[in-house]
Parts: C-alpha cells; sequence; structure tokens
C-alpha cells in the first residue's frame, strides 16, 4: 500500500506542537498503514525506543518504508494509534507497584473498546506488547468490569475458567505426556551406570 | 502512480535496513466473541484485571475453583495491599448476621454479605451454594447509603457511606457464615478480624461456644441492651479468645453484677469497657492488656489519683496505658497533687525533664485543635526516684495516666479515639 493510500488516524492539529509535527509510517501484519504522528507515539514505549533508536529525519519517514509490526492486525493497530492520538501528550502513569490503582474509564476509550471480547482481547495483546501502560490499564479494568454482578459459575463462563476437576485433568494429561521423556532419561542413565560411565552429566 | 509502487518495492527488497518489531512466537488465541479467556492473557495482566475488581467480585472470581482461588490471593499478596485492608468485622445480631469488609482503596465503602433472618431461601437451587454452605443467588449488590454518625451535627457535613451488600441464605449456623469468612479471609491474606456478638440474640451462647474452641480472633465486640442475666453475660466475657482487643458494651448489667477483669488478660492491646458501673479500680491493678479505658463507671478523680499515688511508691503495673471517663463532666488537674511543680512549655519532649532535679513534677498545657473546637490538654510528667517517668494526661471530662517508655525519644500521649472524636463515633 502507498503512502498516499494509508488510512490516517484522525489527528487534532492544534494539540500537536510545531516542531514535533512529524508523522511516523508503521504498517500491520495485513498490510495496512497507518502514519502516527511522533507525540501519539510517545504513548508506546516499544514505539517510543524503536523510532528514537532509528533516528529518522522527515524526509526517510516518507521515503524509507513504513516499520513493520508484524504480530498486530490492521483492526486492532487502527484502535491502538487512534487511542494514542486521542490522548497524545497525557503524562505516562507509572506503576512502581507501591499503591493499589485506581482507574476510571474515559468517555472515548469506553466507546473506543465498544467492541467484541476478540478484538479486545487482541487489543490487550497490543497494548501489552507495545507498552502503552495507560490503554492497558483501561482495557484490563473493562475486563475486570465483565464481572459484575456474575455468579462464580457465571464468570468460569465469562472467562473460559476451568473447574477444579478439569484443572485436575490437565494436570494429569500434562504428567502423562511428561511421563515418557522422563523413563527414557532414567533408562539412558541406568545404561550408562551399567556400562560403569560416570559422564552422564 | 506504478512508479510510486516499484519504488516501494524496491526499497522494501533491496535498500531498506531490517525495521520489523520482531513477533513474539506465542500464537494468540482467537476467542469466540461472548467470552474472554482470561487465563490465556499472561499472568501479570491477569493480576492486572483481578486488581481492578470489586472485593465482591474478587471473592466471587475466588469461588470459581481452587486456582481462582490461588490467582486472587496473590493478587491480594502483593506488596501494595499489605495495609489495604482495614479489619473485616462479622457480626452477629438479633436479626441479621452479616461480614462486613473496608478495603482502603475504596473510602468510605463497605462490602457486605448479610443474612437477614426474616429472609429464607425458598428456591433452594443448588447451582446458588458455595462452599457447600451458604447460598448465594444474587451476586449484583444492593448499594445504599448510611450515615454512620447517625444525626450528629459535627459530622452533618460527612459523606454518608456506601454499602454494597450481597444477600446469603444459611441453615447452618453459624458454620455458613464462618465457612464464607475464612475463605475471604485465606483470599485477603489474614487481615485482621473482628468478631461483634450481640448478647440479646436467642443463640449468642451457642455462638460463643462455637468460636471458643476456634483459632484467636484479634478483636471482638460484644454488647447488650436489654437486660439479661448475669450468668450469660459472665460466660459471654468467658469465651470470648481475643488476641489484640476486647470492647465491651454492655447496658443495664443487674447491680450485683461482677467480673474478674484478669480473665481478659488474653488480650494483648486494648481492652475498652463502655457502660462500666460495675469496674472498680483495684480491678485494674493486676491487668495486662497494653491500653485500658473505662467509659461510665462510677470511678473519679480519687480512683486514679489512687493509682499514680500506688505507682509513685513503687509499683509497676503491666499496663502502659489507662483511661479514665470521670463520673464528672470538668475535672481540675490541680487536685492531684500539692507540691510544687516546674511548669515546662512543651510537654512532648524529654529534654524538659531533668531526672536528678529535686522538682518531681512538670505541668503542661497544649492547645489541640479538632473538627469543630478547641480543646486544652492539661497534663503533668510524674518523675519517681528510680527514674521512671508517668504521665497524667487530661481532657474534658477523660484522665489518662500513661507508664511512659525510657526507650521512646519523645512522650506518649493516648490515642484514643474518645480524645478526638465526638462520642457518636466511638460508642
Amino acid at each position: 500500500m502507498s503512502v498516499e493510500n494509508a488510512p490516517v488516524v484522525d489527528v487534532d492539529e492544534a494539540a500537536i506542537p510545531v516542531e514535533k509535527k512529524m508523522y511516523y509510517r508503521f504498517e500491520s501484519n495485513d498490510k495496512k498503514e497507518f502514519r502516527v504522528s511522533e507525540l501519539a507515539i510517545q504513548q508506546s514505549e516499544t514505539l517510543n525506543r524503536l523510532v528514537e533508536a532509528m533516528g529518522y529525519t522527515s524526509e526517510d519517514v516518507e521515503n524509507k518504508p513504513a516499520i513493520a509490526i508484524e504480530n498486530i492486525d490492521g483492526k486492532t493497530l487502527k484502535l491502538v494509534f487512534q487511542w494514542c492520538e486521542h490522548h497524545k501528550g497525557e503524562a505516562i502513569p507509572v506503576d512502581d507497584g507501591s499503591v493499589p490503582k485506581i482507574v476510571e474509564i474515559p468517555e472515548f476509550d469506553a466507546k473506543l473498546m465498544d467492541i467484541d471480547n476478540g478484538l479486545l482481547f487482541k487489543l490487550i495483546w497490543a497494548a501489552d506488547y507495545l507498552n502503552i501502560v495507560q490503554l492497558l490499564n483501561v482495557s484490563c479494568k473493562k475486563v475486570a468490569n465483565m464481572a459484575q454482578g456474575k455468579t462464580p459459575a457465571q464468570l468460569r463462563r465469562v472467562y473460559l475458567l476451568p473447574s477444579d476437576e478439569e484443572d485436575e485433568a490437565a494436570k494429569r494429561a500434562a504428567q502423562e505426556a511428561q511421563d515418557p521423556r522422563a523413563r527414557e532419561v532414567e533408562e539412558e542413565f541406568e545404561e550408562r551406570k551399567r556400562q560403569g560411565g560416570n559422564s552422564f552429566f | 502512480m506504478i512508479f510510486s509502487n516499484l519504488t516501494s518495492v524496491f526499497w522494501r527488497c533491496w535498500c531498506s535496513p531490517n525495521l520489523k518489531v520482531v513477533p513474539e512466537t506465542r500464537e494468540t488465541p482467537i476467542p469466540k466473541p461472548e467470552k474472554f479467556p482470561l487465563l490465556t492473557l499472561r499472568e501479570e495482566l491477569v493480576d492486572n484485571v483481578l486488581e481492578f475488581m470489586t472485593p465482591l467480585e474478587l471473592i466471587s472470581f475466588s469461588l470459581c475453583s481452587k486456582s481462582t482461588k490461588q490467582l486472587a490471593k496473590a493478587v491480594r499478596n502483593q506488596p501494595k495491599f499489605k495495609k489495604d485492608c482495614k479489619s473485616f468485622k462479622v457480626s452477629f445480631c438479633p436479626l441479621f448476621q452479616r461480614i462486613v469488609m473496608e478495603i482502603k482503596g475504596f473510602p468510605n465503602t463497605h462490602w457486605q454479605f448479610l443474612q437477614d433472618y426474616g429472609e429464607t431461601d425458598r428456591i433452594r437451587d443448588p447451582k446458588t451454594r458455595v462452599l457447600n454452605s451458604i447460598s448465594i443467588r444474587n451476586w449484583k449488590p444492593k448499594k445504599q447509603k448510611a450515615n454512620l454518625y447517625g444525626s450528629s451535627p459535627e459530622y452533618s457535613d460527612h459523606e454518608p457511606a456506601v454499602f454494597y451488600s450481597i444477600e446469603t441464605f444459611s441453615d447452618y449456623f453459624p458454620f455458613g457464615m464462618n465457612k464464607l469468612l475464612d475463605h475471604i479471609n485465606d483470599v485477603y491474606n489474614f487481615p485482621n478480624r473482628v468478631m461483634s456478638v450481640n448478647l440479646n440474640s436467642s443463640y449468642a451462647d451457642r455462638l460463643m461456644a462455637f468460636y471458643k474452641d476456634k483459632d484467636p480472633l484479634e478483636y471482638w465486640v460484644l454488647e447488650c441492651t436489654g437486660l439479661l442475666s448475669d450468668i450469660l453475660i459472665k460466660s459471654a466475657f468467658d469465651k470470648q479468645n481475643a488476641s489484640k482487643g476486647l470492647f465491651l458494651r454492655c447496658e443495664n448489667l443487674s447491680r450485683t453484677f461482677r467480673f474478674d477483669l484478669e480473665s481478659f488478660n488474653n488480650v494483648k492491646e486494648n481492652l475498652d469497657i463502655y457502660f462500666a458501673k460495675w469496674v472498680k479500680i483495684e480491678d485494674i491493678f493486676n491487668l495486662k492488656t497494653e491500653r485500658i479505658a473505662i467509659f461510665g463507671s462510677k470511678l473519679e478523680d480519687g480512683d486514679l489519683r489512687l493509682l499514680i499515688n500506688k505507682w509513685r511508691e513503687g509499683w509497676n503495673p503491666e499496663w502502659k496505658q489507662f483511661l479514665l471517663e470521670y463520673n464528672q463532666y470538668k475535672v481540675n488537674p490541680d487536685r492531684y497533687f500539692d507540691e510544687d511543680c516546674v511548669e515546662i512549655t512543651n510537654g512532648r519532649h524529654k529534654s524538659f525533664i531533668v531526672e536528678d532535679s529535686p522538682v518531681k513534677l512538670f505541668k503542661f498545657k497544649e492547645q489541640k485543635q479538632l473538627r469543630n473546637r478547641n480543646d486544652t490538654v492539661y497534663g503533668y510528667h510524674i518523675l519517681r526516684d528510680d527514674g521512671g517517668i508517668a504521665t497524667l494526661q487530661i481532657e474534658r471530662s477523660f484522665g489518662v495516666f500513661i507508664i511512659q517508655s525510657k526507650n521512646e525519644s519523645c512522650f506518649q500521649f493516648s490515642s484514643h479515639r474518645c480524645l478526638f472524636e465526638p462520642r457518636v463515633m466511638w460508642q
């Protein structure tokens, strides 16, 4: 896809300082291209470090190929960049693990995350991968909100939680799957011992 | 256009450095739209989600399976939650029983499981049963607001507390509620628990017997309003097993009621006795609880003077603070001593007291600003020949006798709620 045809995320021009007005191009794994402002990229620690390391000029951005993000699809990446553009310039929360988090979901984020759970799952995965702290917070909070008013039985269905019996069965299966190899190792060890060598390790 | 595309391909094939965000090898599972496969997120993200759940939601989650209980427990075990729980309170009253949780992350909010004895579970759906002993039909909590301080004018501007309640049903009294308490306690990594029992309840004796043989609970509140037999009350007092604090609020006890307070020596930190007309000053001498407070007694400033004189003669009690609400409104602090004293400007710093001073009494006065009023704190530091120091602190109708520790850099004063808050809040 050419630069001209790339879908452009809505940008609030007024909010971008003149000297920062540089747009990077990213490409999703399904070859959709996005132009994202430098300020918006700062919301993602991963992308911010990447573009800093590349040290692109405005010309490089236009002339060089779009930066490929090979494990996130276009639909998800569009949400991610829409979020980053909306929240550009905002302080990134620091979680030093010292205090419980308090997070409210703003109206914009609530609308953005009004999506099916499959896409929400991918959004969380992408936010985690790109290290977008606040997007991760609001999306996790959205998942937590699914528990509202649910009985344990309903939670099992919503979150696909295995029952104790299923956990036991999975554990047994894992043990059985592991056993043949353990037996092999043991046999090999015994064989070497019989041969009088102690060089097994 | 064609040229542009060709250029793009050329750049991609030959000229570009490998500017790629390297994909992870793990495949992203694609869930069905109406479900969310929580446990396929990586562990830290699962914790993140659980952290955002309300206490009632987290408890529901913890009841799904053994592994979800462990997950919930692990989340609450993070250092940042170490001091997040206020005491969890279990109340057994004549009309209901409940567990109330307060979490600092949700200020002014109370989360409770409530069993109203007037309600019965006619449906008895086994699917609603948790922990094999308690039924919870609906996990959507009822929200109510309540003014914890009644109509106290001092707190008229105080925001009402919010209560989120979930109704429970159990035929197995008190095992059902106790099992739920044990579960919650485990998930929340053993916060302090307060057991509050209204002795007017018909089952109070059975309940006390049940808890007597259990592990000690940290705090106990025993209360009653109507007339009850001395035997029942003594039996309840005997059966409590508080490890840290005991609060007795038993009104209308008979005139002949007596109880050996030394039976409360299992209580390490706080012993508060309200409506304490039956308590005599001699009852206090051999107590071992660190802080003792007596309200509504027949004791007067003469009784406190007796205690002070006993200490000056060399007696060392095992307790550290004794707070007495006088049976009179205003107390004249100068009536306690008839010897010379030195007035000091700062009652907090030890440097104002000279150990080998011929004067053994150091008087101080402090102003204390409370919500809607100013209070004056009067006090004396009393020096004993062996170097021991005790303090008499007098505020309104309260006197506190404090045995000062040599290890502290400053003098310690009482921080009992009665000295800071209106009566409605602590009684």
